[in-house]
């Protein structure tokens, strides 16, 4: 690791993992690839008009006409935007967390559903002009200034969300069930009834061998970020001894640290810090993969041994997904703040690499549709108590969010965020106002530039140019998954012990409101199998011990092997047939024997033992048990015991089975012509 | 400790780290002729020897099957990282190839790829005249032999029946042989409490993963060597890139094993 600042070309590799290669998500582009991407690109003027003004706004307060305190809900306002066809049952699953909101906003609180609500393919000002607000800082009296959007992206897209967040504070919610609606709201509610955290920040930075984006992460942000937040706090509490700011305790976890299950562990303890920070690869899948909608934007950790020693498929134990949450986790009152691409979510359509290839007109379709993140939505659903929201990118994150050119390490906005959320205990919406702010300027200053080249034949420097378009992309895409106008419950001290009540169990039966298709759970990848006339494993053992021509393949395949492996190969070959011929059944017998030392096993059964149970499965289904009995009574005991070892046997042949058809297809590989 | 008869070929100094608690132990002879209907048939013998404590044991067998999978994992690595690096190296159709890479690229390289690309260019014959291709030497050769005969002994061992044994201290709980296709006989000492019966499922569990990851092990190697016998100009090339395959397999599995280490050791300072 070096000191010395990286090339401009390093900030744009931050492009995620692809889970199914083990491959970079995208090949690494030079500044002049994506600066001829920035000159093929225009800015919508309304969006354009829209983010000059917010640059304007920069220089005064962080709305202008309104002095309100971000702190006061009865001054900003908070509302709530439903999809004009949303379920009515949302709205109940919701309505905790809308009383709460009501009691502080009063007559600044805002519902929009139904014919208030999301319309298709609205855009932002659409939306605010149906509502009596043009384009500008927001007027709490017309559309509050907290604004949380609930819904799947596909019924109110991401687009909508970027466009409102320049002037508003905007968060979203999407679930699969009303249940997790419902813990959400709870939680919520329960975090802002006197939970009380101690004021303790973790800051997690993975650091891959081999991999230059995570090693200037954790160099270039994780690490100077939490320096920096710690010597800041000194000079606040220095600045004002009697304001009696919360003494927050900064701990890192930063490369070998940085494992699954550390971090696994510090998410599923009681004791994790309110405000967390981490900055990684977030693993992204094919458009189509049964991972993708599971686990895209998980976070891949330390366990990655980066890019050289690893070139293969990303197993699930080398990232943290929803999965790795337990039902008996809890994170009331807990902000997370992950800087990984796909960390929130993920658009259908690719907003970066589609136009880099000239010869895809279209953008590329990288997912079935706008989904949310699963492990922010599980963070925020979990049964004993969610977190109140997740910070995190939709697309991907890059290196120009914290380093800019020739300037290096740029952390302010980081910082501020930071400094609003620990320091002045603002919600997170408008902590987060900073990154909206800096959208706002660099969007206005490209779209400067670019009217330059076009319009005054500049001559483009392709390094800026690239540069800023990037950052431009990278700005805007930062959300909140979760209530923009929640706020640390912190307590005066970080040495008092965390207690995080559970939240009420959600036990209405409820149906999953209706929602983009939702792939199932998956514990582990597909089987690949490259066999060129074998079925895979599992059509082997459902199928019962019909090779499909498996071996004769494999006869075939030795006559052109080398003699000097040959018989070896055949050897192999050989094996794997019988191995196939003996799993046409399973036979499990228990025996027991006093005197273990007499044991002995000839004829292919135990002698000096007493058979007590036996199990025989053919392959067509036929079952042969017998149940050991003692003084006429079924044995229970010793029953238990055979089954579980019944169980065991299957599992144990199945795992062979997928070993040997693994196996014969990589000697068919081995020794077929060109193989 | 595990305990497992090995190979006769002297290779185990070099198994991956998931292998190196087995130590050779002659067969069950003591307990009687193993036969299997009118056929002697071979048996190798795992033994799991666990500490009296319940705690200690558990966690013995809780490293053992990390490690199990992490070797399973690792095994996954080789095939890829070897295609990687002959791809990079072009074809041999396409004229003389090359083993030396750019000093930057060769310096990115792990030790498992560099030391491969070295041997390639050490072995590779000098060009002899008439258009025939030089002999390989008579080492390259008898390491060849060497590693084909460990593998021999290897795949012997992993077609063996296997006798499972598992040991808390001084008292033996439970004996299960099974063959290939998952049959099973198990004898239990009626005196084993219901909370160690899982030590015996859990070290079964263990043998049978690991035979897999034998043969999974013997296969990579032998992949390997074909794959890398096309980059080899001289007679019998599948027998000479048996050593290198053998290395680099075994490097790439150590490699990621230091590199797990590493982050475990780390957690633990």
């Amino acid at each position: 690791m070096t000191d010395a600042n990286p090339p401009f070309e390093e900030t744009m590799i931050f492009n995620g993992i692809d889970g199914a290669s083990g491959g970079y998500l995208l090949p690494e582009m030079g500044a002049a690839q994506v600066s001829a991407l920035a000159q093929g690109q225009s800015i919508d003027p309304e969006a354009l008009k829209e983010l000059k003004e917010k640059k304007k706004q920069l220089q005064t307060m962080f709305h202008a006409g309104v002095e309100a305190d971000a702190r006061d809900l009865a001054e900003t306002g908070w509302g709530v935007i439903f999809a004009h066809d949303a379920d009515p049952a949302l709205r109940e699953a919701l309505q905790p967390l809308f009383n709460l909101r009501q009691s502080q906003a009063g007559g600044r609180f805002r519902i929009f559903g139904e014919a208030d609500g999301y319309r298709p393919d609205e855009s932002k000002n659409d939306f605010l002009d149906r509502h009596g607000m043009g384009p500008g800082p927001a007027n709490p009296d017309k559309v509050p200034y907290y604004l949380l959007i609930v819904g799947d992206p596909t019924r109110i897209p991401y687009r909508f969300q970027y466009q409102l967040d320049v002037q508003y504070a905007v968060g979203r919610l999407h679930f699969d069930s009303l249940e997790d609606y419902a813990r959400y709201a709870q939680s919520v509610v329960q975090a802002e009834s006197g939970l009380a955290l101690p004021p303790r920040a973790t800051f997690i930075g993975i650091a891959n061998p081999d991999d230059r984006a995570t090693t200037m992460s954790a160099q270039h942000l994780v690490q100077p970020l939490a320096e920096n937040v710690i010597a800041a706090q000194a000079k606040w509490i220095a600045a004002a001894p009697a304001a009696n700011l919360p003494q927050w305790q900064v701990e890192t976890v930063l490369k070998e640290q940085a494992t699954k299950a550390n971090l696994s562990s510090l998410l599923n303890s009681s004791q994790t810090s309110p405000l967390l920070f981490s900055a990684s690869h977030g693993i992204g899948f094919p458009n189509g993969d049964p991972r993708q909608l599971p686990h895209q934007g998980a976070l891949i950790c330390q366990d990655w041994p980066g890019p050289q020693l690893w070139r293969q498929p990303i197993p699930q134990d080398f990232y943290l997904s929803a999965e790795d949450l337990s039902d008996s986790a809890n994170l009331l009152g807990t902000v997370a703040f992950f800087f990984a691409c796909y960390g929130a979510g993920t658009p259908r359509d690719d907003e970066f690499a589609h136009q880099i290839w000239r010869d895809q007109p279209e953008r590329k379709t990288i997912a079935p549709h706008d989904f949310v993140a699963s492990l922010p939505k599980r963070m925020l659903s979990l049964p004993r108590g969610g977190a109140l929201a997740v910070v995190g990118h939709i697309e991907r994150a890059w290196g120009v969010s914290f380093f800019w050119g020739n300037a290096g390490p740029q952390l302010q906005v980081f910082e501020d965020c930071f400094e609003r959320l620990m320091k002045g205990n603002y919600p997170v919406g408008y902590a987060l106002e900073v990154f909206n702010n800096r959208y706002a300027e660099i969007s206005s200053d490209l779209s400067d530039q670019l009217r330059e080249i076009r319009d005054f034949n500049k001559r483009p420097d392709d390094t800026k140019l690239a540069q800023m378009w990037t950052a431009n992309n990278d700005a805007r895409n930062y959300v909140i998954i979760g209530d923009p106008a929640v706020r640390l419950p912190l307590g005066p001290t970080a040495a008092a012990p965390t207690v995080r009540p559970a939240i009420p169990e959600i036990a209405t039966p409820v149906p999953a409101p209706p929602s983009a298709p939702q792939a199932a759970a998956i514990s582990a990848p597909p089987v690949a199998v490259s066999l060129p006339v074998a079925p895979p494993a599992e059509a082997v053992v459902a199928g019962g011990m019909d090779d499909y021509g498996l071996m004769d393949s494999l006869k075939q395949a030795q006559a052109g092997m080398g003699a000097a492996l040959q018989q070896f190969v055949t050897k192999l070959g050989d094996f794997l047939g019988k191995a196939l011929d003996e799993a046409t059944s399973l036979e499990v017998s228990t025996y027991v024997s006093e005197d273990m030392s007499e044991v002995r096993y000839e004829g292919g059964k135990f002698s000096g033992a007493r058979l007590r149970a036996l199990t025989r499965m053919e392959i067509d289904g036929d079952t042969l048990i017998c149940i050991p009995e003692e003084g006429g009574e079924v044995d229970t005991a010793l029953w238990k015991i055979h089954m579980d070892m019944v169980q065991q046997a299957q599992a144990n042949r199945a795992e062979l089975l997928k070993t040997i058809v693994s196996a014969a297809s990589g000697l068919v590989d081995l020794i077929k012509p060109g193989g | 400790m595990v305990v497992q008869q090995t190979p006769e070929a002297d290779l185990t100094g070099s198994l991956p780290g998931v292998f190196h608690n087995w130590q050779g132990i002659a067969p069950p002879a003591a307990e009687g002729e193993v036969s299997f209907g009118l056929e002697t048939v071979e048996i190798a013998r795992w033994q799991m020897e666990l500490p009296p404590d319940h705690q200690a044991a558990d966690d013995l067998l809780a490293q053992s099957e990390a490690q199990v999978r992490s070797t399973q994992k690792a095994l996954d690595a080789a095939p890829a990282r070897l295609d990687t690096l002959i791809a990079s190296l072009g074809s041999r159709e396409a004229g003389p190839l090359s083993f030396s890479l750019p000093s930057e690229a060769a310096a990115t390289l792990p030790p498992a790829e560099s030391e491969l690309l070295s041997w390639l260019e050490a072995t590779q014959p000098e060009a002899v005249s008439f258009g025939l291709p030089a002999l390989p030497s008579k080492d390259l050769l008898d390491a060849g032999l060497q590693v084909q005969k460990a593998l021999d002994g290897m795949l012997q061992q992993v077609l063996y029946l296997a006798w499972v044994e598992t040991r808390l201290g001084e008292r033996t709980l439970a004996r299960t042989v099974v063959n290939w296709g998952g049959d099973s006989d198990t004898v239990w000492s009626p005196l084993v409490p219901s909370d160690e019966l899982s030590l015996h499922r859990r070290s079964l569990g263990l043998a049978v993963v690991s035979r897999l990851a034998l043969l999974r092990l013997i296969l990579t190697v032998t992949q390997g060597a074909a794959k890398i016998s096309v980059l080899i100009a001289a007679p019998g090339a599948n027998l000479l890139a048996l050593p290198a395959a053998w290395k680099f397999v075994n490097r790439v599995l150590a490699e990621i094993e230091a590199y797990k280490s590493s982050i475990s050791k780390a957690q633990e300072t």
